[in-house]
């Protein structure tokens, strides 16, 4: 299968929603019209809001073949009109797409939050010292979010492991159970086969597996989350 | 073994230090004996028609018979606060500096004859009571004129554990819900992975075989990668 991009530098869902919520929040945040930075900031965080069952169906019609607008821009673009949930790879990406653009509000919020938490004074030192825009993201505004992103890291992995709604109104976890989530599993085993015993032991491994994530999170975060 | 001596932290009184560096230190010795010697300190205190007006080291000269020299009058309260509630070190109560703010204003009250002693006395301890959530107001003019001193006890109903209550029962609504919307499923399925249950006949127990089915199922293993792949873009293909 082609698609001309490897979906591996695609990122999954959560660099998406780290690194675009990081990028869209500081651009709101240079925005000089105040109104504009609340309406975007409203904007971007209304699809998190909303339950992910009404966002699926919704892209689930967008991506339709015959109906949906996707495709249609898309072949304008000359990409060829295909059933993009039947094929594995655009089904994740689908899904990848789908998830960011649910959960990405919630990230620009936060970050926006963090944005505002950053002394002014410490942008004009680095001004006066000659440093450029860019140098000034990298030197100030990226350590001093590093608790922030580091929450949102933690937050959004813990989130990101439970993935089921998006996916299974997408695709129910096909094409060929290409994107079938663990999740989605213990939901077929218990509530399709019936047998609980089983879907309550992939849960259990399921609980394990985050809470050693996270624990290994904790353990490297003093290497690069900074506390003021 | 002598008796058990409280320790006592005194200030405000003279001390005659010998050090070890001392370059005659025969001599520094019998110079202390000299100066606390009874008659030199009452000379140092001085007589009622000519107060010198130093607080006597030796507390005989103070609260001894022959010492109706010239008392100030709260000696007493000095002398026996130190042995009524000895001083030592201990961790600030959350309150302590409200409470030392407002008997630190009433003292610089009292001592600039704003107000008598017993004023302030009564007047700080009411504040201070306020401050610690207590009601033990003392009955005016009782206690205080005999030479007692204020004594501030940290009762029942004290702010730390009013504050302590107020956090707890902020969070119980949060705990309930977590108690058994989250930690009970849990348990729930931990006490589930132990057995085989179809939801319409009652569950068997079977042990370990679901945890021996878990190692080797390879869906497991297909739908752990799909959703890395979804989370991390982690493609194999």
């Amino acid at each position: 299968m082609s698609i001309g991009i490897p979906l591996s530098s695609w990122g999954g869902l959560i660099s998406l929603e780290i690194i675009g919520g990081l990028i869209i929040a500081t651009l709101i945040e240079q925005g000089v019209n105040r109104f504009l930075k609340y309406f975007l900031r409203t904007t971007y965080f209304f699809p998190y809001v909303i339950s992910a069952t009404a966002v699926a169906l919704v892209w689930h019609l967008l991506l339709n073949p015959d109906l949906g607008v996707v495709n249609y821009y898309l072949g304008k673009l000359g990409v060829s009109q295909i059933n993009r949930l039947f094929s594995a790879q655009w089904a994740r990406i689908s899904i990848i797409l789908v998830e960011t653009w649910k959960n990405i509000g919630f990230c620009i919020v936060v970050f926006l939050a963090g944005l505002q938490n950053i002394p002014r004074q410490l942008y004009e030192a680095a001004e006066v010292d000659g440093a450029s825009k860019v140098q000034r993201f990298f030197h100030i505004t990226l350590p001093l979010l590093s608790p922030t992103t580091f929450f949102l890291v933690v937050v959004g992995l813990i989130n990101a492991f439970q993935i089921f709604d998006v996916p299974y109104v997408l695709t129910r976890g096909g094409p060929g159970g290409a994107t079938r989530t663990i999740v989605m599993y213990i939901y077929e085993t218990g509530f399709r086969f019936f047998n609980m015993g089983y879907a309550a032991t992939v849960s259990l491994s399921l609980f394990v597996f985050i809470a050693v994530l996270t624990l290994v999170q904790f353990k490297i975060s003093g290497r690069w989350v900074f506390y003021r | 073994m002598g008796p058990r001596v409280p320790r006592i932290t005194l200030f405000g009184v003279d001390g005659f230090p010998l050090l070890t560096t001392s370059q005659n230190p025969g001599e520094a010795r019998k110079l202390i004996k000299y100066m606390v010697r009874k008659d030199v300190q009452a000379k140092l205190i001085g007589t009622k028609e000519a107060p010198v007006g130093n607080i006597p080291t030796r507390r005989s000269l103070a609260t001894g018979d022959e010492m109706s020299i010239f008392p100030p009058r709260s000696y007493k309260i000095f002398y026996e606060s130190l042995v009524k509630f000895p001083a030592k070190p201990v961790p600030a109560p959350v309150a302590f500096t409200r409470v030392e703010e407002i008997w630190l204003r009433y003292v610089s009250a009292i001592l600039a004859n704003e107000m008598s002693a017993e004023e302030g006395c009564m007047k700080a301890h009411k504040e201070i009571a306020d401050v610690l959530g207590g009601s033990n107001s003392p009955v005016p003019g009782q206690g205080l004129a005999k030479g007692d001193i204020c004594v501030l006890r940290l009762g029942k109903n004290t702010l730390v554990k009013r504050e302590n209550l107020a956090g707890c029962l902020f969070v119980l609504p949060t705990f309930l819900g977590f108690l058994f919307f989250v930690l009970s499923p849990m348990v729930a399925a931990l006490v589930l992975s132990f057995y085989s249950w179809d939801l319409f006949t009652p569950p068997k127990f079977t042990g370990l075989s679901n945890y021996r089915a878990l190692m080797h199922d390879e869906h497991l293993l297909d739908v752990y990668r799909n959703t890395l792949v979804l989370v991390g873009g982690l493609d194999k293909s």
